[in-house]
């Protein structure tokens, strides 16, 4: 489990983060909404341990995140954040297996089990056929599916994503969608697209750097809520024909 | 035994053995070579009976001068080629995963043009009162210009710019301090070594380059994991568990010892640390495990047949090694660059 306490963040003499607490419970899927600017990746960076608050902590499992060795984080929290790229000819299959890494160490060599944890995360986000592929010949959706099995073979407790339905389309971004909500590990997962985002089962919903509502989908997103956060109204559409109800925005 | 072993090396590094098998091959022939051709041939059989004679107590009959021009001047010199060659790939291969770009080096980022300034610094002006070897000094060179370029490149954002700002400050700083102390014979002298030589060298030299060496590749193999683990950035190895201000203290401080070892016996030399890591990831791939050996390997055979050029090419002349793998490396390195464009 994961707790934020009283967090943080000032960059520059600007601060990011007001002070927030929240915690996040044992495999759920805890979604990440507001607009653009209003500090989604910079609260997922700090839960990541790849920024460091200037005040609170992030504790894992009641110990505070500070105190532990990178290695000992990277093996409960894995990340990918928004934009990652490289200009390396790297293989997808030497890509996943990166995940491996803090497992592994001089005394801990690679073993066969490692083979198959990495195989089984490629199955997962069926990509076991682009395996000897080099990054640069993916899609936008293939680079995703490879990155997200990545921090899967990396088997934290804690998943945290940003974004990562960005710039994909629509039968990607369902298939990610469908895959996170369905996983046993614990998310934390920034997403655009507030439909979507109602699939999640609680909601953090940020303007400005504040946390302004936190809890179930239905109660965050309400009209109230969407107007005061994102300027726009809401209309919620609920249709026997649908399986879920619409949100609809003007 | 041996077998189970060499099966096990082969599963962890897939197609890096015929690789580093030819690569060893080329070496020795490279080093043959070297070792018999000269401004006094010397058949490759007197050169084989000579090691033989040296290295293994063998009692062959050889011309005791063609002996000693092969142990003490030939052998020591290929040796420190071979060594300066292997450590300028490596710290190359290291400098471009760590900052991400694949067209820095130690010689672009100004560390080279540190390291020449500091030796400079001892030798010529006498900082350190003689306490001081041009080795220590410089890696003090190496280090303040590696700080200073690092600085600029994160105020600007520019680490090439900023690396070519650098070089020719500590350029002109060298040039400055031989003008003040040097007359117009050593001045001479200087430059010819700042461009790269490796003329002067003796075995004692190579007391120094084969264990730089050696430590710096073992320490850069150690460090493999965490140096594939940057391939998508620095807060991506990060977040799989790499400490990565450590990381790079420590890789930092190696490249920079391996560059000011090597310059302060042979001068700066470009383009191997810069074009050998592309020709090593373009035969055996990006993960370090596999890349680090072989960029040693290769820059070792570049530098060795780099020499050899260098004393053949002009006969009676020698010119500066730094011409010569600039004369390759260049056009190497424009073919790196097009090739870059393309694939954009
Ligand atoms: N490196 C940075 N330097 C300065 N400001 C930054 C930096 N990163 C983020 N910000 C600012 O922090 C605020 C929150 O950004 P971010 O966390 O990226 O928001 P979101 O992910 O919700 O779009 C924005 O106002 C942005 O301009
Ligand atoms: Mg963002």
């Amino acid at each position: 489990m994961i707790s934020i306490r009283d967090l943080r963040f000032t960059l520059r003499g600007k601060t990011l983060i007001h002070p927030l607490s929240f915690s996040v419970r044992q495999g759920e899927v805890l979604g990440l909404i507001g607009p653009n600017g209003s500090g989604k990746s910079t609260l997922l960076r700090l839960m990541a341990g790849i920024a460091t608050p200037d005040q609170g902590e992030v504790l894992l499992a009641g110990e505070p995140v500070k105190a532990m060795s990178r290695e000992a984080v990277a093996r409960q929290i894995a990340f990918v954040a928004q934009q990652v790229d490289t200009h390396d000819r790297i293989y997808v299959r030497d890509a996943v297996e990166l995940g491996r890494t803090p497992w592994l160490s001089m005394s801990n060599p690679w073993t066969d089990k490692d083979d198959r944890i990495v195989e089984q995360a490629m199955q997962q986000l069926n990509i076991e056929h682009l395996s000897d592929r080099t990054w640069q010949t993916l899609s936008g959706g293939e680079r995703q599916r490879v990155h997200i099995a990545r921090v899967l073979a990396q088997q934290p407790q804690i998943l945290i994503l940003d974004e990562p339905t960005n710039h994909l389309d629509i039968q990607s971004q369902l298939a990610i969608l469908q895959l996170i909500t369905n996983l046993n590990t614990t998310v934390i997962v920034a997403l655009h697209d507030l439909n979507q985002a109602a699939q999640c089962d609680r909601l953090l919903m940020m303007q400005s750097g504040r946390l302004v509502d936190i809890g179930a989908p239905e109660h965050v997103l309400s009209p109230e809520n969407i107007r005061t956060v994102f300027g726009v109204n809401m209309y919620r559409i609920d249709d026997a024909a649908l399986p879920r109800p619409v949100l609809h925005f003007f | 035994m041996i077998q189970l072993l060499l099966s096990r090396v082969n599963t962890m590094l897939p197609g890096l053995y015929p690789v580093i098998f030819s690569a060893l091959v080329i070496l020795l022939a490279a080093v043959s070579l070297a070792l018999s051709i000269g401004e006094s041939p010397i058949p490759l059989s007197t050169v084989y009976k000579t090691l033989a004679n040296k290295l293994l107590g063998a009692n062959y009959l050889v011309d005791t001068i063609d002996a000693g021009i092969l142990w003490e001047y030939r052998l020591s010199r290929a040796v420190i080629a071979l060594c300066c060659g292997a450590a300028l790939a490596v710290s190359g291969v290291v400098l471009q995963s760590l900052l991400r770009n694949v067209l820095v080096d130690p010689y672009i980022l100004g560390i080279s043009a540190g390291a020449s300034a500091g030796a400079v610094a001892v030798a010529i002006v006498g900082v350190g009162a003689g306490a001081l070897s041009m080795s220590a000094g410089a890696f003090a060179g190496a280090l303040l210009a590696f700080a200073l370029v690092m600085l600029l490149s994160r105020m600007t954002g520019q680490v090439i710019l900023a690396g070519i700002a650098g070089a020719q400050l500590f350029h002109a700083l060298s040039a400055l301090m031989i003008a003040k102390s040097a007359d117009a014979e050593a001045a001479r002298g200087i430059m010819f070594w700042l461009l790269g030589n490796l003329s002067g060298v003796r075995w004692e030299n190579a007391w120094l380059a084969a264990p730089a060496t050696l430590v710096g590749l073992l320490v850069a193999l150690y460090y493999a994991r965490a140096l594939d683990a940057f391939t998508f950035g620095e807060e991506s190895a990060q977040s799989l568990g790499i400490s990565v201000v450590r990381v790079r203290l420590i890789l930092i401080f190696v490249t920079a010892m391996l560059t000011a070892v090597m310059v302060s016996m042979v001068g700066s030399i470009g383009f191997v640390g810069l074009v050998i890591p592309h020709a090593a990831r373009y035969l055996v791939g990006i993960r370090h495990r596999r890349l680090i050996p072989a960029a040693a390997l290769l820059g070792a055979v570049f530098l060795v047949i780099a020499d050899l050029i260098s004393r053949i090419v002009i006969s009676g002349q020698v010119l500066p090694i730094g011409v010569v793998t600039a004369l390759i490396g260049a056009p190497a390195f424009a073919l790196i660059l097009i090739q870059g464009a393309k694939n954009r």
